[in-house]
């Protein structure tokens, strides 16, 4: 029994080898759940869309819900103030009412109140002098 | 190398371009010899057959990376290796067998000599004898899936075919065995699957 004898044995008559029968089809579908996605996915593909839409949407809505910010010099009224509140700061008037201008006119009225009075409180001495 | 068919050349362009019948067509052409190399290195039956679903898989995947020049069954015995390679070290290492004694039929002779080499040879040897005499696979394609050089493949089926000429000319030296029923063997092919 030499080396070719054993060659000549191994190529002559090769085994077969019994093959699984669902092989070739568990195979196949293995391939084919690869190729298709799977129903979750699909699922996702359809709802995923529609939901970032609709939120865009109500994101949209929301910021049109939104108050304009208020521009402060055209909400400023010009008010006439009670004697009373002469007396009182700047930094106790509401934010709205800081506006330099405002204050500059209420300093000029103050102002101009103040010169009216004194010279009411000067006239009836006039008069008494004569 | 090994001539290219014509019929392969076909299959894989169509397979590369994402054809589903086309790659049944491969299935059906290779998947039994893929399972029987891969029965050659893990010698059981259901990982065989695990690892065959995973390396048609797996060459569905990366069949982008497929060199056309090259030919297809061994490319598909190359990942089936690799695979067979990482379920293996996966796995926690078993005791090896003992070498199991094999009486050979005289009315089968051809088929007892593989199940002498399943039983004596180390398992890389009996894939190596398995891809050259039963797949018919030039030395250097063996030598390109079990990653080593033409002569080491060489070298490693003279020795294999040594090996089993001793142990032949050992069992006709030895008296016939008594009638007693030997116990089943575990091996990977039934006798009577032999081809004629």
């Amino acid at each position: 029994m030499n080396d070719s004898n054993i060659d000549q044995m191994l190529r002559r008559k090769p085994p077969t080898i019994e093959v699984p029968a669902s092989l070739e089809t568990k195979i196949r579908a293995r391939v084919r759940a690869e190729v298709a996605p799977s129903p979750t996915v699909r699922w996702q593909w359809i709802v995923l869309p529609a939901a970032a839409v609709l939120m865009l949407v109500a994101l949209l809505r929301n910021e049109g819900d939104h108050p304009t910010p208020p521009e402060l010099v055209q909400t400023t009224t010009p008010t006439e103030l009670p004697t009373a509140e002469v007396t009182e700061t700047v930094e106790d008037l509401p934010l709205v009412a800081r506006n330099p201008l405002s204050s500059e006119a209420r300093a000029l009225r103050r102002d101009a109140e103040r010169t009216g009075r004194f010279l009411i409180n000067c006239l009836p001495s006039l008069t008494q002098a004569e | 190398m090994a001539a290219l068919d014509p019929e392969d050349i076909q299959l894989a362009r169509e397979c590369r371009a994402g054809s589903l019948p086309a790659y049944d067509r491969l299935v059906a052409k290779y998947h039994a010899r893929v399972f029987a190399f891969l029965l050659t290195l893990t010698r059981h039956r259901h990982d065989a057959e695990d690892l065959t679903q995973e390396t048609f898989l797996r060459a569905w995947r990366k069949f982008d990376r497929y060199d056309s020049k090259q030919p297809l069954l061994p490319w598909l015995f190359t990942i089936a290796r690799r695979l067979s390679i990482s379920m293996l070290r996966k796995r926690k290492p078993m005791p090896t067998p003992e070498p199991e004694q094999v009486v050979l039929p005289v009315e089968q002779p051809d088929t007892s000599i593989w199940r002498l080499a399943e039983a004596q040879l180390s398992r890389e040897a009996f894939t190596a004898l398995w891809l050259h005499y039963h797949d018919e696979l030039p030395l250097a394609q063996v030598g390109k899936i079990l990653g080593k050089r033409e002569g080491a493949v060489k070298v490693m089926l003279h020795r294999a075919r040594k090996t089993l000429a001793g142990h032949l000319q050992q069992m006709r030296n030895q008296p016939p065995p008594l009638p007693a029923t030997p116990p089943p063997l575990p091996s990977i092919w039934n006798s009577a699957q032999t081809t004629p």
